[in-house]
């Protein structure tokens, strides 16, 4: 009885000491405006005013506050994860804790969103007869099922990427999946990102290459690692603190000199932005963080000005382009709102590229958005009936296989 | 409304409140002070739904004292103030609901039950308790408003009870000390309770979400008993909750669950579950409308009557009205048709017997809609399947194994019977192991509630 009773004061000591402490460093540590483990800015101090107050408002943003500033939040954060892995949970805020890897479960696909980005896609192409490729890269979960956790429930793309090909004429469709399947057990993804790595950009970069008529040597590329401690934005979202990934960057035999103008105005002579490795979020090294415009000038012979709309999927592959064009032009329609008949103009562009992650390409329709602005947008029209449109695309894919044995002839 | 399991709360206002209340505890500013206190927690929800509260409370203080001091309309008195308590429930939760057109005149209308206070439903309860103790003259009316917002708003159990039962806080409500003995008792509740809301309740509740589109056997099984058991843990985990700041602040509250998932019989479950409010509703409906001492057929409708307004109580739709018409039919069964047989079952069936029950009872909970609630059921007995199990299904039974045995284990005798042996083979070292295990219980919570976004209490919508 005595020993229950010493047992409970000890008990009441423990738990009072750590409630206390953890209260009393809540008030004391300094607001946080930034985590960089969750890559977002933390609550502040609510204002306190009587509306707010009466309506509940107040209540709410002191509490986002407290937790957003609570002490040791990281450190929880990440504690969370090992917690949760120990209880035999194998997927957390919709991403696999897969074998070796973090795996981001893709969207779930929205159909009018797909459409209206073809149709703006197919829609460029045929006003400005540009030639212009689609190629949209499939997550880690849809190409390396061997990391995931056994029965993971993957959301399926295929049924939009499908009708997305259909859609895709005069532009060209590039499918990655068989080349990347290919190469499933290699690394195309880093372990902790939802990006591709170097390796996997090239493989993707190659395919695009292809259907401008130029081929891709890999081997001409020499991968060198420029970071062991990147932790991207799954560890992020799930508190994993074990995993690294190392961040190579690929530079050609046949690198040209070149001139990168950036969105604000400043140009400098590399791609990469080293500053980036000193930060959290050390994809940025890419051509840095998002961004509406970037115009990389070489000082190749050759007249290939190559325009890329894109997400950041896109940033990593453009290394293993600078060989072989005269320019690229990235454009990111998250952040434009210039004139994009200009930057064709002014750019003289004479190839397009699509490049975009299957998550954002599926759920997002700021392509559409931007590709509409431009002057005399139509989208190509079919005034034959459905099934003669159907005979003409069978005589098109006809024509592409007359051609197709020659290539295969030469290979 | 602040949570329990907010930061806030627990790292903020409760040791603030309790460090404050230890010198005034003894003094006759004690109960003043939980008053103040308990309205600044609600005001911190909303200071529009303080006022609601302050008006119900004003509503029955006068009430009693109406029903008390005219014995001639004491009737009409209570009457009046059972409809204004009524009243003010109805306008939050069922007018929009009932009648829809009503929000083309008053299109704010259809707002209302989300801008519902919190915990509306449990303290207008617990003051028609003090109402109807007063009116059927168990106790003499309050004189000190304080006391009636004590028993009633006490930031312990405001927002989702357990619904007061005055005539059993009465004396309390005249001295609560404050001794080691309660404090130890409330830190336990609290941190079981804590642990019960934040990993187990909120472990299923994802569970749940997650299977809420499968329609494999196997899925909708899971699905249906991650319910079954983020129910029972939400709400007995906030209870523990409640029942610990209690303690905390001198108050015995009585338990609101018993293990009912060990029920025999579908009475037993609604003898041990949500234990409040059952008592509630045989105290002041169920006994006054005659209970059973009247003629078979006016029995028959005393109970389904009873169950009909419980099912009112947590929602006001059909698939809570079938809920709780269900309940009444089964225990209506049970003492008709089964009556003695049921005695003879083994355990085993018995036990399935108020599992299978509880858990279609509960599909009508978590259900938008009769036919939806009906298609679910039809899969838990293989019908309108889409096949048996499939990838999603295995995928979350083999991630959620551990969560589901660590539920059966706290909502069964088992973790008793497995404390208990523990107890006797580690006498010495048992303590030691318990006070670890509190401190363990309470870091993991901690981990969790930094780690998610605040979840809110699935009963804090009734």
């Amino acid at each position: 009885m005595k020993q229950s009773k010493r047992i409970n004061k000890w008990l009441m000591f423990c738990l009072a000491f750590w409630i206390g402490l953890f209260s009393i460093l809540a008030v004391l540590i300094p607001d946080i405006g930034f985590s960089s483990v969750e890559n977002r800015t933390l609550a502040s101090r609510p204002v306190f005013t009587l509306k707010t107050l009466w309506d509940g408002a107040y209540g709410k943003d002191a509490e986002a506050w407290y937790a957003d500033q609570f002490p040791l939040r990281t450190s929880f954060f990440r504690m969370n994860y090992l917690v949760r892995k120990i209880m035999g949970q194998k997927e957390i805020n919709n991403v696999f804790l897969g074998h070796g890897a973090l795996l981001a479960n893709p969207l779930a696909g929205n159909e009018a969103i797909m459409q209206e980005n073809m149709n703006a896609a197919a829609g460029f192409a045929y006003t400005t007869k540009i030639p212009t490729s689609v190629l949209i890269v499939p997550s880690a979960a849809q190409i390396q099922t061997q990391k995931l956790p056994a029965n993971a429930p993957v959301q399926s793309q295929a049924q939009y990427l499908q009708a997305a090909s259909e859609m895709a004429q005069p532009a060209v469709w590039l499918d990655p999946q068989p080349v990347l399947q290919e190469h499933a057990k290699e690394s195309l993804y880093y372990k902790t990102d939802h990006h591709m790595t170097s390796f996997g950009a090239a493989l993707a970069a190659g395919l695009l290459m292809d259907s401008i008529g130029e081929t891709l040597d890999i081997d001409s590329f020499e991968f060198m690692p420029v970071s062991t401690s990147f932790q991207g934005t799954l560890a992020s979202k799930t508190g994993s603190f074990l995993m690294k990934d190392t961040i190579e960057i690929a530079v050609s035999q046949n690198n040209p000199d070149y001139l990168v103008s950036w969105a604000d105005g400043s140009m400098s002579a590399s791609i990469y932005q080293s500053a980036a490795l000193e930060q959290k979020d050390q994809y940025q090294l890419f051509l840095g963080a998002n961004q509406s415009l970037i115009h990389i000038e070489t000082n190749l012979e050759n007249d290939l000005n190559l325009l890329i709309f894109k997400d950041s999927y896109a940033n990593e592959m453009v290394q293993f382009l600078l060989p072989y064009c005269k320019s690229i032009t990235l454009l990111d329609p998250r952040y434009f709102y210039d004139d994009l008949d200009l930057v064709i103009e002014t750019y003289q562009i004479n190839q397009a590229a699509i490049i975009y992650s299957s998550d954002l390409f599926l759920t997002q329709s700021k392509l559409a958005d931007v590709i509409a602005t431009l002057d005399l947008f139509e989208l190509p029209v079919s005034d034959e009936p459905e099934e003669s449109a159907a005979a003409s695309e069978s005589e098109m894919t006809a024509e592409e296989t007359d051609l197709q044995p020659q290539e295969a002839q030469e290979d | 409304m602040m949570q329990f399991t907010s930061l806030y709360f627990l790292f903020g206002f409760l040791p603030l409140a309790w460090l404050i209340y230890q010198p005034l505890a003894k003094t006759r500013f004690a109960n003043v002070y939980i008053m103040l206190a308990s309205f600044a927690f609600y005001a911190f929800g909303s200071l529009r739904s303080l006022f609601i509260l302050l008006f119900i409370l004003v509503w029955n203080y006068i009430s009693a004292f109406q029903i008390a001091g005219d014995q001639k309309h004491r009737k009409q008195s209570l009457w009046i103030c059972i409809a204004g308590n009524i009243l003010v429930l109805f306008v939050y939760r069922c007018l929009s609901l009932w009648f829809p057109f009503i929000t083309q005149w008053l299109p704010k209308a259809a707002s209302l039950p989300a801008m519902m206070p919190a915990g509306l439903s449990f303290y207008i309860f617990s003051c028609l308790s003090y109402v109807f103790d007063v009116y059927y003259q168990k106790v003499p009316v309050l004189k000190s408003f304080t006391n009636l917002a004590v028993y009633a708003a006490f930031f312990g159990r405001v927002n989702m009870g357990p619904i007061g039962n005055y005539q059993h806080m009465e004396t309390q409500l005249a001295s609560h000390p404050c001794t080691n003995r309660k404090n130890y008792q409330g830190s336990q509740l609290f941190i079981q309770g804590l642990f019960r809301k934040v990993v187990l309740a909120d472990g299923f509740g994802q569970v749940f979400a997650a299977l809420a589109f499968n329609s494999t056997w196997l899925g909708s099984l899971l699905h249906g008993f991650a319910y079954f058991f983020q129910l029972y843990f939400d709400f007995s985990g906030y209870s523990r909750m409640a029942r610990g700041l209690g303690f905390l602040f001198g108050f015995e509250i009585p338990a609101n669950f018993d293990l009912p998932y060990t029920a025999l019989s579908v009475q037993d479950f609604w003898r041990r579950w949500h234990i409040s409010l059952t008592s509630w509703f045989r105290n002041y409906v169920y006994i006054p409308l005659g209970g059973n001492r009247v003629s078979r057929p006016r029995w028959i409708i005393n109970i389904l009557c009873v169950w009909l307004l419980t099912g009112l109580w947590h929602g006001a739709s059909w698939p809570f009205i079938v809920w709780g018409l269900l309940q009444g039919g089964l225990i209506l069964s049970e003492k008709l048709a089964l009556k003695n047989s049921m005695n003879k079952w083994p355990r085993l069936c018995r036990h399935l017997w108020v599992i299978v029950w509880q858990l279609i009872g509960w599909t009508f909970f978590f259900s938008p809609s009769l036919s939806a609630a009906f298609s679910w059921i039809g899969r838990y007995f293989f019908i309108g399947i889409s096949s048996l199990a499939d990838r999603e299904a295995l995928f979350w039974l083999s991630g959620s194994l551990l969560l589901f045995v660590m539920g059966i284990l706290l909502s069964s005798q088992l973790s008793k019977t497995l404390s208990i042996h523990l107890q006797r083979r580690q006498k010495r070292w048992w303590p030691v192991w318990q006070c670890a295990g509190y401190c363990l219980e309470l870091l993991v919570c901690l981990i969790f509630m930094v780690s998610s976004t605040v979840q809110t209490f699935l009963y804090a919508v009734f």
